[in-house]
């Protein structure tokens, strides 16, 4: 049987097992391929040796004074936050003070407002008890003339006419 | 690589560059420098690659370390020190790539520059070790390599420089780059199959051609 070329999948698992992440049945799977197919022994050939060809890349150093810039440079950093820090210091703490003397006055005035007001001063509890009677009477009633009628003592007709009913 | 749930006292017994960093965030100068001096090499070769620029690099490391430093109170060790130093110069070079995409500049060869014109041969100074076949033969392939490595999309050549390089495993490439494992695979595959066609001329495989396969995509 003519061996058939990789897909795409099995060309990815072929080169995850030449970086050695293939385990368990995948990696069975390629090691078998390779047994087999020669083909597929060529691919991860030359696969290996373009690799190995990135060797051949200059390793790039960094220049001699490269720590002591990044050093320096660090330590401007550090000056200019102290810098801008010190700059705002006493706008943060004139801040601050505003703060706490605003809270302080509220504070103090409440608590004068509460002292100076004499108990009972204003009662509101007593117009909530009262309003639902009057509510109720003109429920009643349906009339405010019966009303003032029924609030006269000497109206004597009122009762008069209730008798003859 | 840090497996989930990982403590950062386990973490730090097997990484003392987490320990350094804990000196760090501590507001140990020294600590901050070793940490820097370790790395800068790694880091400048990495970006150099990446972005082609030797100066544009060590600007680019040095902005990286910086943020390091105002980072380091934020620092919480979930993966080893340098996943964490790697995917801040991702998310910087690839920032950087992305700006000069939008505003590219023509690069100015600074042998044919200044008053001076070309730099004058007094100033070539010879490699006492100098064999000018070998050498020559292996700067051009150098250059082959590295254009090759520029056929590349940036995330691919990333890729490829934090595996080559840094012989960080998928997992940990896909953590510095917030890909899923699965992702890094599949970039990794395509990032080999063009590789592997740019330089097809310079493989050599004892007297066999190199198997004619398509390209990876994008």
């Amino acid at each position: 049987m003519k061996p058939q070329p990789l897909n795409e999948k099995e060309r990815e698992n072929l080169i995850a097992y030449l970086d050695g992440e293939l385990t368990g049945k995948a990696a069975r799977q390629v090691e078998a391929k390779l047994a087999t197919d020669p083909s597929v022994r060529r691919e991860a050939e030359s696969l290996r040796k373009a690799w190995e060809l990135l060797d051949y890349l200059p390793k790039v150093q960094a220049s001699a004074e490269f720590t002591t810039k990044t050093m320096d440079r660090l330590a401007v950093q550090k000056s200019a936050a102290t810098k801008s820090w010190l700059r705002w210091k006493p706008w943060v703490w004139a801040g601050g003070w505003a703060a706490a003397m605003l809270f302080l006055s509220f504070v103090g005035y409440s608590s004068m407002v509460r002292f100076l007001t004499p108990p009972n001063a204003n009662p509101p509890q007593l117009v909530q008890e009262t309003k639902p009677l009057e509510l109720h009477a003109l429920d009643v009633s349906d009339d405010i003339d019966f009303l003032h009628r029924l609030a006269n003592p000497d109206d004597m007709e009122l009762f008069l006419k209730d008798n003859r009913m | 690589m840090a497996t989930i749930g990982e403590t950062t006292g386990q973490l730090s017994l097997r990484d003392p560059d987490v320990r350094l960093m804990a000196r760090v965030r501590e507001d140990d100068p020294s600590a901050f420098q070793e940490l820097v001096e370790k790395y800068h090499h790694r880091l400048i070769n990495v970006l150099c690659h990446l972005v082609g620029n030797q100066e544009e690099a060590e600007d680019l490391a040095q902005e990286v370390f910086l943020r390091v430093y105002r980072s380091r109170k934020k620092y919480r060790a979930r993966a080893k020190f340098s996943t964490w130093l790697f995917t801040i110069a991702n998310n910087l070079a690839l920032n950087s790539l992305r700006q000069r995409k939008r505003k590219p500049v023509v690069p100015l060869n600074v042998r044919d520059s200044g008053p001076l014109g070309p730099r004058p041969a007094e100033q070539l100074v010879r490699d006492p070790d100098y064999h000018p076949g070998g050498r020559l033969a292996r700067e051009e392939l150098a250059d082959v390599i590295q254009r090759a490595l520029d056929t590349l999309n940036e995330r691919q050549r990333l890729a490829v420089l934090l595996n080559k390089f840094e012989e960080m495993n998928y997992a940990e490439i896909a953590k510095v780059m917030n890909l899923s494992t699965k992702a890094i695979k599949s970039l990794l595959s395509r990032a080999r199959m063009n590789l592997r066609a740019a330089l097809k001329d310079y493989i050599f495989m004892d007297g066999e051609i190199v198997p004619d396969v398509p390209e990876g995509q994008d």
